[in-house]
């Protein structure tokens, strides 16, 4: 079975350095990156993940913006979005769901969760 | 291990006891965190701070971990002026750090924290409903320079998520400590290099 793929979203370094090395280190996943919304939909329209786990809060465009310009279109609509943010305000979850997310976790992240909820989409 | 003077201490009692309560109560709470993953998070830490090649990107650096591994978003780096001892705000984060009020409540235990020379947890001043088993803190980090101790980041309120300070968050301490400073004090590395005694102010 080929490598599954996730698009790993945020603006900050830190958090793609963190969350890929998670990723790479613990599971045959292969991550591909963006800094914010705008090229979010650009790679997932062309990189073709199986997930995509972003950030909410980024420049030119957030993650609740991208995730539902993701929902709109057709080669996007059904890949599994994880939404990752420092914000844990019941309307910012309730915003978070009514773009199109899945998932919706806190930073700082519980990396045997975060690896434990990946793999329930994506299996071993 | 700890360095400060007998008057210091007294000076600074209170403060010392309500970093120990707050600091077991925290540990205790915090224990919910992964091992096997704590050499990705302080890995993340780390290399973030060596590619800063300068002290914007080493601030960024600082903010983003904070925020990202920490879970806090509000914070103040006070450096200590070299000729009078005393704290002014360098750079400020998510806090309005220019306030009179902001700087006499951190300056007492960013002093005790110079002292310490370690990280100094405290339970927050205003927090008085919050509860035993999970306190609201405030972390004062000295930031160190070829071993002497350049200033204090203060973190203040820890997003509400985060129940606790743990190992993997002590680690990450002790980094931003060893090594945030080397890009934070150009002027101090530019008279190291010149073999200078005397550093500019």
């Amino acid at each position: 079975m080929a490598s599954r793929k996730i698009l790993l979203v945020d603006d900050s370094k830190t958090a793609l350095l963190m969350e890929r090395s998670m990723v790479e280190r613990h599971s045959s996943y292969q991550c591909v990156t963006a800094s914010n919304g705008l090229e979010a939909i650009e790679k997932a329209q062309s990189e073709c993940p199986d997930i995509v786990v972003m950030d909410v809060v980024m420049p030119h465009m957030n993650g609740f913006e991208a995730c539902k310009k993701m929902r709109e279109q057709e080669k996007t609509r059904a890949i599994p979005i994880i939404l990752v943010t420092t914000r844990g305000e019941e309307n910012y979850i309730e915003a978070g769901f009514q773009s199109g997310c899945n998932d919706y976790i806190t930073k700082p992240i519980n990396g045997q969760e975060f690896l434990k909820l990946l793999q329930s989409y994506l299996g071993e | 291990m700890t360095k400060h003077t007998p008057i210091i201490e007294k000076k600074f009692r209170r403060f010392l006891g309500d970093a120990n309560e707050a600091l077991m109560a925290n540990l205790r709470a915090g224990r919910n965190r992964t091992p096997h993953l704590v050499d990705v998070v302080i890995e993340a830490a780390r290399e973030r701070l060596r590619e800063s090649l300068d002290a914007a990107e080493t601030l960024e650096a600082i903010r983003e971990i904070a925020s990202n591994l920490l879970g806090c978003e509000n914070m103040v780096l006070l450096c200590i002026d070299r000729k009078t001892g005393a704290f002014y705000p360098f750079w400020s984060f998510g806090i309005d750090a220019a306030k009179r009020s902001m700087m006499e409540a951190l300056e007492e235990p960013a002093s005790y924290c110079a002292a310490l020379g370690s990280t100094y947890i405290a339970r927050d001043l205003e927090d008085q409903s919050a509860s035993r088993q999970h306190p609201r803190v405030t972390v004062f980090v000295p930031i160190r320079y070829q071993g002497e101790i350049k200033a204090v980041l203060a973190l203040l309120q820890f997003l509400p998520q985060k129940l606790g300070i743990d190992m993997i968050d002590n680690e990450i301490f002790r980094i931003l400590s060893e090594e945030a400073g080397s890009m934070l004090f150009p002027e101090d590395a530019g008279a190291a290099a010149s073999g200078s005694p005397e550093r500019q102010s």
